[in-house]
């Protein structure tokens, strides 16, 4: 792979939270009754004329400035032609080369580093309805025809699957910070399409750019990338040309396969709409959004950092989610100790939620729970391997710490006399092994250790045991 | 200028039919419409700003809120095809 | 036969019914419209209805609304809910809108009565009315002749006097040279004054609702109900619409500028319509009037900037006209045989007639990839420029006097086959759109063929005011509401 500079771009489209269309004041979420959230507007019919929605232009602003980006204070809808039973109006309105947002950045890490990748625009435009093929014949549904979206292109600065899923993850916390957008891949009210070109290493001029349509989770965008790029690898090593196209994703069998190929690229005879005019927005109202923006995920990391103590790279796992910097941070307050907080999060409980794959609504843990675990272990209540346990079990059945230790009896033993007891009955009941620790076999205090876990039935306070271990067995 | 490709490519665009007379009728009556429109070349046009809204206005945003403006149901039944509450019309992909 | 507002409103007030006067003009259209076809839907029914109110709020002692009882036929264009709206066009035959166009429901709340929709030029395009679905409507003053086009149908019904006032749409002179052609007022105001909310599109950036009566103060009348900003149109302006029919009195020009166009004057015009510019420019000087040289000088490039901006947002406009949620679909496409887009192209390619397709493939092929610059853009920088002649002459003159066409109504089938020519006629009107200056059309005379000669009056955008003054002493020198055609 020496041999090739990778290349990667990614658009995004958000679906905007608003209660009506972009253009009509149709419902704008989900219903499950087909063609119910229609007018004449977003239907296309005869003398109807789009009226602009002010959320939609405020959520664009926020996401804007969250990205980072210049506000453009006049831009222009234009109008994007071709024919599609789901396009209603035989157009799509969206924006050419007046753009809302322009000039943005973002930053994250990955494996340790911190990554920068620019932001090229964000504009406003409306989705299409949604089309179900059967054999011979398509139906339509104009619930969605309408709704609003903004398309976020990045710089082409990424150059791995593994960067590019990152980023877009990266995206996808900033539109739920801000409440704007709910991000989900897989339902599709956010979209991913990625561009993947090769050029000779070092070589100014980019190759030819492959589109990637509609992966539907992080995981696959990685995928579908990493595979790609080893697809256009072999074949220019071959001396084959790669040809602009776009392609689709077929995870099941981990490859990217060429859509039926269209006879010439599109012509869209962009021009501005003329049934609208231009946004102008003022930098009063710029301002008035920027000072109400939420506290972004950045924000919130370098906030991590200097409040809690945080490394890095912890505060910026921890704050990639909304909902999960907002359970670590209530644990942490809870439990008055960030960093064991942190700790807990970012290993049993990352590990459990992970596998679970369910959203942090849905799980039975409570912060509050696990702050009160943190509390018990530095009480010295509870051993740390004890506390796993108890952990495990608490995510489970989504009981609070000390009922289950009280139930199982799992207290750690931290009384220094009752620990001295069981320290005594081992070395009273293991004569041999004494001697040879006495004359130098030094790594048998591990067997001892496990005998008094072992007698204790792993309840004594692991630093207690050795402190007294290893009094009397030096005496 | 136009010749009988493009008027093709602009057909296919519109989503239009013509038939070999229509073609050869139309070509030849959009040449010269085409070559009236050329006239505007002669004029100088360098730094003006194209103007496409002649009256100065401001806007005014929509209130994101919900209200209906005709009766979905008697919007769908327009369509010459409807089937399970959907529009219905030939197989989009082949 | 009710002449005017004014007069019908006395007729009403010395005892006739709003009931009998609808029945009374519907009995006339079914004799007299046979010949003209200037309708090609009636309304029965609802006009019914709504006389029936009418005369229920005069005996109920409630105030009359501004309209009352008014007899009004509108252009196919506008969305009349639960009647057939075609736009003139086989696509639309059987579209029946359950939505009235924002002006339709102004006019519905002022207490009009709608008679049916005129026949027009299919899709607004066109200049004679021959492009009808619906045949082609005939001059009113002689039948071998056309009424003009777009709003033909329009301006025939109130010229033979079937309707008291009619909307059309003037999208590059639609309104005002069917005025002309027939002998009626025509008014088109300001773009953005009046909603296009519901009105089938053509050209958004040029389209304005307009009006047809006969008298001068009718139009006005009209045009103050129904103009003002919509929520739901947002190409509509804020400004304040003036209160017109408080000025309908006959003041004198004093002081007042008419500008004369130097670049019309050096035209091709009809002895005949040169006689009646001169006789117009002479009456108004007459009345105080002191009449100035303006120059446009890039006026000869308006006919193309104009077919450039119009046929490229109508091919765009016309995109939704698909045969999928409503509109005419093949019997071919029903059969299911077909791919997606042999669907779309029998649906288009049957639905639309030959100018509406001659001139999507003309706006198609200006807006496309290596054409765009050169032709759509090229005309949007032209327009600029053509504004800017306009407001400059307007810092000299408070309105221009200028002719609406080179020659009074053409031959039925003078121009097929001859689309540039056809287009070439547009050349006194079609800058006015562009600009998005008001225009009115005021008939004058007519020639040995019977056949009327109206002349246009251009504003400054916002100054309808101007054209309102000079046009009621164009109206008062002439008098020509008395001539009455012989259907």
């Amino acid at each position: 792979m020496s041999n090739w500079d990778v290349v990667i771009g990614l658009e995004i489209h958000a679906q905007l939270q608003t209660q009506t269309k972009i253009f009509a004041p149709d419902g704008a979420s989900y219903t499950e009754d087909v063609n119910k959230n229609i007018s004449e507007i977003s239907l296309g019919y005869p003398g109807a004329l789009p009226v602009i929605n002010e959320k939609a232009i405020e959520h664009s602003i926020k996401i804007g400035l969250a990205l980072n980006c210049d506000i453009r204070s006049n831009s222009v809808f234009a109008r994007k032609h071709y024919f599609y039973p789901d396009l209603p109006k035989g157009y799509q309105i969206s924006q050419f080369d007046l753009p809302l947002c322009e000039g943005g950045h973002l930053e994250f890490s990955l494996n340790g580093e911190i990554k920068k990748v620019g932001i090229e625009r964000a504009h406003m435009e409306e989705d299409a309805g949604k089309s179900t093929h059967r054999g011979g014949y398509s139906l339509i549904d104009y619930n969605r025809a309408g709704v609003p979206l903004l398309e976020i292109v990045s710089k082409p600065d990424m150059t791995s699957g593994a960067e590019a899923a990152e980023y877009a993850r990266t995206v996808r916390s900033i539109l739920r910070y801000l409440d704007v957008c709910d991000g989900n891949l897989e339902e599709g009210s956010m979209r991913c399409d990625c561009n993947v070109s090769l050029k000779p290493a070092g070589q100014k001029e980019l190759g030819t750019k492959v589109e990637i349509k509609n992966i539907n989770s992080f995981r696959f965008i990685e995928k579908a990338i990493d595979y790609e790029i080893q697809r256009q690898a072999a074949m220019l090593e071959a001396g084959e040309v790669i040809h602009q196209e776009t392609r689709l994703y077929d995870s099941t069998k981990n490859k990217t396969f060429g859509m039926r190929s269209k006879e010439e690229a599109m012509d869209y005879r962009y021009f501005p709409d003329p049934d609208l005019l231009p946004i102008h927005v003022s930098e009063d109202l710029i301002e008035k959004i920027r000072k109400d923006l939420p506290e972004l995920p950045i924000d919130r990391a370098k906030r991590f950092t200097s409040e809690y103590g945080l490394p890095e790279y912890d505060a910026l796992v921890l704050t990639a989610d909304k909902a999960l910097s907002e359970f670590y941070e209530k644990t942490a307050v809870n439990c008055k100790n960030p960093k064991a907080a942190s700790n807990w999060i970012m290993g049993d409980f990352l590990k459990r939620f992970n596998d679970s794959g369910l959203e942090l609504e849905n799980i039975k843990i409570k912060p509050e729970s696990l702050g009160e675990l943190i509390v018990l272990i530095d009480r010295g209540e509870l051993s740390g391997k004890m506390a796993k346990s108890v952990f495990d079990q608490m995510w489970d059945s989504g009981d609070k710490p000390e009922n289950i230790v009280k139930e199982k009896g799992l207290s750690q033993i931290s009384d220094p006399d009752e620990v001295e007891k069981i320290v005594d009955k081992v070395i009273h009941n293991s004569p041999g092994q004494v001697e040879q620790y006495k004359s130098g076999k030094d790594k048998l205090f591990g067997f001892f250790v496990g005998q008094v876990m072992k007698e204790s039935k792993g309840q004594a306070n692991p630093d207690m045991v050795t402190k007294i271990l290893k009094e009397k067995l030096e005496s | 200028m136009i010749d009988k490709k493009t008027l093709e490519k602009s057909a296919t665009l519109s989503r239009l039919h013509l038939n070999e007379e229509e073609q050869g009728l139309l070509l030849e009556q959009m040449k010269r419409i085409i070559g009236h429109f050329d006239n505007l070349q002669k004029v100088n046009t360098e730094g003006v700003e194209p103007l496409y809204k002649a009256v100065e206005m401001e806007n005014v945003w929509r209130k994101d809120q919900i209200f209906e403006m005709t009766d979905p149901e008697k919007l769908l039944s327009k369509s010459p095809e409807v089937q399970e509450g959907q529009v219905k019309v030939p197989q989009v992909v082949k | 036969m009710i002449e005017s507002i004014s007069g019908f409103q006395k007729k009403i007030d010395q005892g006739a019914t709003y009931v009998n006067e609808c029945e009374a003009a519907f009995k006339r259209i079914e004799e007299k419209d046979k010949d003209l076809n200037s309708f090609i839907s009636l309304n029965k029914e609802q006009a019914l209805e709504s006389a029936q109110i009418s005369d229920e709020r005069i005996k109920n002692g409630e105030s009359k609304r501004p309209l009352e009882g008014v007899l009004f036929s509108v252009k196919d264009m506008f969305c009349v809910s639960g009647t057939k709206t075609t736009a003139g066009s086989r696509m639309l035959k059987d579209f029946i809108p359950d939505y009235d166009a924002t002006v339709i429901s102004r006019l519905k709340n002022a207490g009009a009565v709608i008679l049916g929709k005129n026949n027009q030029d299919e899709f607004a395009m066109g200049s004679t009315n021959e492009t009808s679905f619906f045949g082609p409507c005939k001059n009113p003053w002689n039948n071998k002749f056309v009424a003009g086009g777009s709003s033909g149908g329009s301006a025939c019904s109130v010229a033979a006097r079937l309707s008291t006032c009619s909307f059309g749409t003037d999208t590059g002179g639609s309104v005002r040279q069917p005025a002309h052609f027939c002998g009626t007022v025509g008014l088109k105001p300001t773009y953005g004054r009046i909603s296009r909310s519901g009105v089938v599109a053509f050209a958004s950036s040029l389209d304005q609702t307009g009006f047809f009566s006969l008298k001068v103060e009718d139009v006005f009348k009209t045009a103050e109900v129904l103009s003002g900003k919509d929520l739901m149109d947002n190409t509509t302006s804020s400004k304040e619409v003036p209160k017109w029919s408080n000025n309908l009195e006959l003041q004198d020009l004093k002081g007042f500028k008419v500008g004369v166009v130097k670049e019309f004057m050096s035209t091709d015009l009809d002895k005949d319509v040169k006689n009646a510019l001169d006789d117009s420019i002479e009456a108004l000087k007459k009345r105080g009037a002191e009449i100035i040289e303006v120059s446009l000088p890039l006026i000869e490039h308006g006919v193309a900037a104009y077919y450039l901006v119009a046929t490229s947002e109508a091919a765009s406009n016309l995109s939704r006209y698909d045969g999928v949620r409503y509109g005419h679909r093949s019997e071919k496409a029903k059969e299911g045989q077909v791919s997606l887009d042999e669907f779309y192209t029998l649906n288009r390619t049957e639905g639309f007639g030959r100018e509406v397709k001659r001139r999507i493939l003309l706006g198609n092929f200006a807006l496309s990839s290596g054409y765009i610059e050169a032709y759509y853009k090229k005309a949007c920088q032209i327009r600029r420029l053509i504004r800017e002649d306009y407001f400059k002459a307007f810092e000299r003159v408070d309105a221009i006097i200028a002719p609406v066409a080179s020659s009074t109504a053409f031959k039925l089938h003078e121009f097929d086959g001859k689309p540039l020519k056809k287009f070439l006629n547009d050349y006194y009107t079609v800058t006015v759109n562009l600009a998005g200056l008001p225009g009115l059309s005021v008939p004058v005379t007519k020639n040995k063929d019977n056949l009327p000669i109206g002349i246009q009056l251009i504003a400054n955008q916002f100054q309808e005011s101007n054209l309102l003054k000079a046009g009621l002493n164009l109206e008062d020198e002439f008098k020509f509401y008395k001539e009455v055609p012989n259907v």
